[in-house]
């Protein structure tokens, strides 16, 4: 028995959700999540294929936000690539870009490339901002190089405490979840937050320009939009500049009960309550008269049993809705 | 086994709400009724869904652990409170 459940335990912590890629990837979401930068990927060319999803994740455009790779081969996997990057990092000064981010494989950090170096040594020589990113695939699934990024680009990019901007929020990895409808449900957060009287500083990141990065500190609260990733900048950005994270320990809001306890924190927040709640009372309006047209299946929910397949921003929200607005029993 | 009046007039809004509203009053003259039926009735007591496709069958054996099943299920929720979404969606309320 005392075998079984050590066995349990040690598959528990090694158990990794399949659906889930490499930090590199985690990473490149966050890079290019920030509108006209050049995102440098040190790696092989099929570890590229990664920054070319995220590309497509955060819905950039390639007209202004452009994408390169070392292409490295077997001689820099056992050699060394920190020339072919350096060479790289200088030839992008045709681009004419305002920044660029240096993300790492598994090769050049296995093999002893030192990245930082490069991008200093050659910073000097060009006319953009060099951010290394050290995100190799071993250091953990995509979720931790979302929150590696993150990290590297508050660290490098956001200056030193400034004047808080009354009533402003910074919202925090809005793409980190498997929802392919994440940028809908990040404008109604900024729609209602606007509803509020609230400002969006900054968000980290989609669509984010490169002066929003110097509102951040300014920031008086966050929301972190991702029950994945995003904490850990959160609590930097407590720990570095004192802003408060918002809505903390809530569900985020996915059905009725979920949104009403998000909405009505937020209205406490920003003294709006009254806002809050005819937000509330009009958002379960339309889901009830939805609700009527469509059919709702009660007789097939009411205390039956299911199971949640979902990564944790979809899920944790869900095991509540389904519970407690759809009257289901979790398996 | 109480037949009420709204159970025959089938097809309304108007004929739900008023089983809705017999069942509810029948249920308040007894201390430990279980109501077995629909879920689209919130009575207030212990209820059983007997319209859930995954308590089929209800007959025979294997219809004797589906009710049973069932009426342990809706005996370990009793205390759960009715959804909010269901009963603005059936009553309006």
């Amino acid at each position: 028995m005392a075998e079984s459940r050590q066995a349990l335990q040690t598959t528990g912590e090694k158990c990794h959700d399949p659906y889930l890629r490499c930090a590199l990837y985690g990473a490149a979401q966050v890079a290019l999540g920030v509108r006209g930068c050049c995102v440098l990927s040190h790696s092989p060319q099929g570890c590229y294929q990664l920054v070319g999803a995220a590309f497509g994740w955060q819905d950039a455009d390639y007209t202004e936000t452009l994408t390169l790779c070392t292409k490295l081969c077997e001689d820099e996997i056992v050699h060394g690539g920190e020339d072919v990057l350096a060479r790289t990092i200088l030839e992008a000064q045709e681009l004419n870009v305002p920044i660029l981010f240096v993300l790492t494989a598994c090769g050049p950090e296995i093999v002893g490339d030192d990245v930082v170096a490069v991008c200093q040594d050659t910073s000097s020589r060009v006319n953009f901002r060099i951010v290394p990113i050290l995100c190799a695939g071993f250091r953990g699934d995509q979720n931790q190089g979302t929150d590696i990024a993150l990290e590297a680009i508050l660290r490098q990019l956001v200056p030193e405490d400034g004047k808080k901007i009354p009533r402003s929020v910074l919202l925090i990895a809005p793409h980190a979840n498997a929802n392919p409808t994440w940028m809908g449900d990040l404008a109604w957060v900024k729609r209602v937050l606007a509803e509020m009287g609230c400002t969006v500083a900054a968000t980290l990141t989609h669509d984010t320009a490169l002066s929003d990065f110097q509102q951040v500190p300014l920031a008086e609260g966050c929301l972190v939009l991702s029950h994945d990733a995003g904490q850990k900048a959160a609590d930097y950005l407590l720990q570095r500049y004192g802003i408060e994270q918002w809505c903390q320990g809530l569900p985020l809001p996915v059905g009725f009960t979920n949104t009403r306890r998000w909405l009505t924190e937020l209205g406490q927040r920003l003294g709006a309550e009254t806002v809050a709640e005819r937000l509330i009372s009009e958002g379960e309006k339309r889901v009830v008269e939805v609700c009527r047209r469509k059919g709702l299946e009660i007789s097939a929910m009411h205390r039956t049993s299911a199971a949640i397949v979902a990564d944790a921003t979809v899920g944790i929200p869900l095991v509540r809705f389904i519970t407690e607005d759809l009257e289901m029993i979790l398996a | 086994m109480i037949l009420t009046q709204g159970l025959f007039s089938l097809g309304s809004f108007n004929s739900s709400t008023e089983t809705q509203e017999e069942v509810e009053m029948i249920a308040a003259q007894y201390d430990n009724a279980i109501y077995l039926g629909s879920p689209l009735r919130q009575p207030g007591i212990p209820q059983l869904n007997m319209t859930t496709i995954t308590g089929y069958p209800q007959y025979g054996y294997q219809g004797i652990r589906n009710i049973a099943r069932l009426m342990r299920v809706g005996m370990e929720q009793a205390a759960h409170p009715r959804s909010r979404l269901f009963r603005q969606v059936l009553y309006g309320e």
